[in-house]
């Protein structure tokens, strides 16, 4: 009698943490809405506060971070508003990630906002670069310190890509059709990735074509409308 | 070193950062021609250690300007050259983003918006794919590939994908 019910207890605490584990794992494989309500940022110091926190938890870009939490998780942009500012940050010159920063902490709080989500995203990245050059020496034979960092690039490669893909759904809005945008984004990827054609050509190239195209669909669309 | 080489140094940091389209690692190679070619200021090791660093720690990959000025000068040295690569271009940046929000109903700006989406999705893409296969290896692109799939289809938390690649990596897997 005791040993049946040990055992249909452990039975029972067996199927609970069962249970648990595949609501955490599903929580985690649950494909991301696409439509949220917008939030906004309270403070200044706020956005200096998450920024920071972006930058120090993008190892090999910043990036595909960002995206996830100031889109998905905090929702301060929509996917489309994010692919338009990162193409703005991307065309022009310097580090893609600060002048999106800037941008984005813009929108919220001018000047200020601009300067706190600079600020956070370069601050304490400096402060801990600098840290690990002077370790450095101690840790550059390390075996298993050099299979990390290979390791850790490897999967921000990946994870580069997959927010590439992610982007993909943020091109629906656009004026020109869906499937044209898609080659151009494909073709794009053959020159520079595969070719390895300098990337201010490719941006001229087809980056200016396809900016007097939709300007001429704009155009159409106007007229038709008069 | 002499004002007038830190002078030269920070204008000539001041052009690349106008110069730096698609990131400032586009103009590493001619930061170590003026570094190490022309002024001589660090060896070719010390530089390609800059570089290394930038891509390991957390941050944007431009943290490598920042090792390359502590290399040349210590804490000022940082402190100048990453303020020189970053402040003209993101003044720059800062502007044309004001101008653009101010014009954001002129069919030009809405152009240049939607007519760059697929370019950015296209060289985001690009990023990741030469970073991959850079490894010249089957096993980062069946890592690489692997995480792709993760971080395009569920919500798996991006760290606990890092930390993975650092074991596997730690193991000689990949």
């Amino acid at each position: 009698m005791f040993s049946s019910s040990k055992a249909g207890l452990s039975y029972i605490i067996a199927g609970i943490v069962l249970r648990k584990v595949i609501v955490l794992i599903s929580s985690y494989c649950m494909p991301s809405p696409i439509v949220l309500p917008q939030n906004k940022p309270k403070s200044c110091f706020e956005i200096f506060i998450v920024f920071t926190l972006l930058a120090l938890q993008g190892f090999g870009g910043v990036i595909s971070i960002t995206q996830r939490i100031l889109v998905e998780q905090k929702r301060w942009i929509s996917q489309e508003e994010f692919l338009e500012l990162f193409s703005v940050a991307q065309l022009l010159p310097g580090p893609n990630v600060c002048n999106l920063s800037l941008a984005i902490g813009d929108r919220f709080f001018g000047r200020s906002g601009a300067f706190s989500a600079l600020a956070g995203m370069m601050v304490l990245p400096i402060i801990i670069v600098l840290f690990v050059y002077q370790s450095y020496g101690y840790f550059s034979d390390n075996e298993l310190v050099v299979g990390a960092i290979r390791g850790m690039s490897v999967v921000a490669g990946g994870m580069t890509l997959g927010t590439a893909l992610r982007l993909v759904s943020g091109l629906k809005s656009g004026v020109m059709r869906y499937q044209l945008l898609l080659i151009l984004a494909v073709s794009v990827f053959a020159l520079v990735g595969i070719f390895r054609i300098p990337i201010y050509i490719v941006i001229l190239l087809i980056g200016g074509s396809a900016v007097i195209a939709t300007y001429r669909i704009l155009l159409r669309r106007d007229t038709e409308v008069k | 070193m002499s004002t007038s080489d830190w002078l030269f140094l920070i204008l000539q940091f001041f052009a690349f950062s106008f110069l730096a389209i698609g990131g400032a690692m586009t103009v590493a190679s001619d930061m170590h021609r003026v570094i190490v070619d022309d002024m001589g200021l660090l060896s070719n090791n010390e530089f390609v250690t800059a570089i290394a660093l930038g891509k390991i720690s957390p941050g944007p990959n431009v943290m490598f300007v920042a090792v390359l000025g502590y290399q040349v000068g210590g804490l000022f040295g940082a402190l100048v050259l990453t303020l020189a690569i970053i402040l003209p271009s993101t003044t720059l940046a800062y502007y044309v983003a004001k101008w653009g929000q101010f014009n954001q109903h002129r069919k030009w700006v809405v152009a240049i918006k939607a007519g760059f989406t697929p370019i950015v999705v296209g060289l985001l893409f690009s990023t990741g794919w030469i970073i991959v296969d850079g490894f010249h290896s089957m096993k980062a692109w069946i890592l690489g590939t692997l995480v792709m799939l993760l971080v395009w289809r569920t919500r798996v938390h991006l760290l606990i994908l890092i930390g993975l690649g650092a074991i596997l990596g730690m193991l000689g897997i990949v």
